[in-house]
């Protein structure tokens, strides 16, 4: 079976700047082998500075890969930003107070995707906002809210519908239930769960939670210092980390657990 | 199966309507509309409203004091000045002058500096540092100094005062435009819809845009008050409009030559002024409060 999505020898450096003022950064990511399945949830761990979240953007195309390939499918999707990325790769950014734009109503965030990325009339675009927002536990009446009406756990499953509003193929989550209380985290985990059920997604998240990681990834990898330290099924991984890295984690997640 | 509108409720507040609820919690806010709206209307149907033409001269009143007054006359309810023009009627005619010549000079200003400012934001490095560090030099002057310069080397005029006024307002719109845009496109949100495919056109119009309409309408309003301000100075000084013209300041300055005998010649275009600049001031802090508001109740 042909994965998904495979990622092969990514690495990225960072441009070359006027470095008289600003302190040089050595930072290399990569290179990067990864791939996922259908339905499968991949989740990235790794400490601060890792490359964790840089290997989200490059795979989503937020940032510009110095080499390497992106497959989707069997079909490379090598420039920076196109509609076939667009459509099949969504990216939900971490909860924040910036995540959604307090300007614009609930239904006219979803619809922006739609309108910049298909070609639906109006009225068909209302209908797949509408299927999309209960498909994601909101009332249709949440198309008229703003960002200040809705609770934290509703404004991620606003992000989560944003993400989900094209029905792509894979989600890449960058924190995704960072800043979120535990009951509502539940909900997300719960939802995503769910929906991956349902819609068949390939899930990419990475998070520092490492509970929720065990709980939902099927495999996960370790980064450290901008390379993947350890992949492995995260039951495999969980039971006997091998890298040192990955050790530190696994054991600080461990020693918690003991209480 | 239920009726998926079932719970669905009729009524959504639309963001201009949310805006009318909070503005109607302050009741100096209504208050000060209220007189703004008065001067609108007075400006658009004065000429209506006005029993005389402005320029009438009538030779045999001349410096007639207001009505309620024992020497004053009901045919001139605010008096007449020193060449027999009635008060109430050159009040009318000044009023849509000022007024007018300053929305329509903010609205010029507004739109040529949200452009610049937009291009300065979105563009990075030299580009983006020249047009921000020019302005900056002239956001420097005051206004009325670069209007008097500008006027010096044009000639006066109201059209020409109107000119130097808006390009003397243009570079803090710049300003204010590029940091709030600077400020956005770094949030999450605008990453996102970039993500989406949207250019930078798009990204202004459907995701900045909407944010930055309270900082437009509360720059704005404040820019006609001083606008209005500095329109009337320039007459004031017979650098802006010319004596001919039913100008607020040129009112003021004409009846400085009969300020002992007839006070009520620079009392009333006084009043007018202050009380038009006060009632959009207010307007504009009441709506400032109101659109902050609107977002977190």
């Amino acid at each position: 079976m042909t994965p998904l999505l495979r990622i092969q020898q990514l690495t990225y450096n960072p441009p070359k700047r006027w470095e008289y003022f600003s302190p040089r950064s050595d930072f290399v990511l990569g290179p990067v082998d990864l791939h996922v399945n259908e339905s499968e949830t991949l989740a990235i761990i790794g400490s601060n500075d890792s490359g964790k979240s840089l290997l989200a953007k490059l795979i989503v195309g937020a940032v510009k890969p110095s080499s390497g390939e992106i497959i989707l499918n069997g079909q490379p999707i090598g420039t920076h930003q196109s509609k076939a990325r667009a459509n099949n790769i969504r990216m939900v950014f971490r909860h924040s107070a910036e995540s959604l734009n307090p300007g614009i109503s609930v239904g006219s965030m979803l619809d922006e995707p739609l309108r910049l990325n298909t070609q639906l009339s109006p009225a068909m675009r209302l209908e797949k906002v509408m299927q999309t927002l209960s498909l994601v536990g909101l009332m249709p009446d949440y198309y008229y809210f703003y960002k200040h009406m809705l609770s934290d756990g509703q404004q991620q499953r606003v992000a989560l519908a944003r993400a989900l509003i094209l029905d792509p193929q894979v989600i890449v989550a960058d924190e995704p239930f960072a800043a979120l209380d535990p009951s509502v985290r539940s909900q997300t985990v719960n939802l995503l769960l769910k929906l991956q059920a349902e819609l068949g997604l390939a899930f990419i998240f990475i998070s520092h939670n490492l509970g929720i990681v065990r709980h939902m990834a099927d495999r996960t990898i370790v980064m450290s210092g901008g390379q993947i330290v350890e992949s492995n099924l995260t039951q495999t991984l969980f039971t006997a980390p091998q890298h040192p890295s990955a050790q530190k984690l696994i054991y600080a997640h461990n020693s918690m657990l003991k209480f | 199966m239920l009726d998926a509108n079932l719970y669905e409720e009729e009524l959504h507040p639309t963001p201009l309507g949310a805006t009318w609820r909070e503005f109607k919690q302050r009741h100096v806010a209504v208050f000060g509309l209220v007189i703004l709206t008065l001067f609108i209307i007075v400006a658009i149907a004065g000429p209506l409203l006005s029993p005389y033409a402005p320029t009438t001269q009538h030779t045999n009143t001349l410096l007639i004091p207001p009505a309620w007054d024992d020497n004053g006359s009901i045919l001139h309810v605010l008096g007449t000045d020193a060449l027999g023009r009635d008060m109430l009627t050159r009040l009318f005619y000044g009023t849509q002058v000022t007024l007018f010549s300053s929305i329509l000079t903010v609205f010029i200003a507004l739109g040529l500096g949200v452009a610049m400012g937009v291009v300065a934001g979105m563009s990075k490095g030299l580009r983006s540092s020249f047009i921000n560090h020019v302005l900056d030099i002239l956001m420097l002057t005051p206004t009325l100094l670069i209007a008097i310069i500008i006027v010096a080397i044009l000639g006066t005029g109201l059209t020409n005062a109107m000119l130097a006024i808006g390009l003397a307002l243009v570079p803090r719109f710049v300003h204010l435009t590029r940091d709030f845009v600077r400020e956005e496109m770094n949030k999450d949100y605008i990453k996102t819809a970039r993500l989406d495919g949207a250019n930078l056109t798009q990204v202004f119009l459907y995701n900045i845009l909407p944010n930055m309409v309270e900082l437009l309408i509360v720059q704005g309003t404040f820019a006609i008050s001083v606008a209005i301000l500095d329109i009337s100075a320039l007459g004031f000084l017979n650098l802006g409009a010319q004596t001919l013209m039913p100008e607020l300041g040129v009112m003021i300055a004409e009846g400085l030559s009969t300020v002992y005998i007839a006070p009520w010649n620079i009392l009333l275009p006084g009043l007018t002024i202050f009380l038009m600049v006060l009632s959009i001031n207010i307007v504009g802090d009441g709506l400032r409060s109101a659109l902050r508001n609107r977002l977190t109740h």
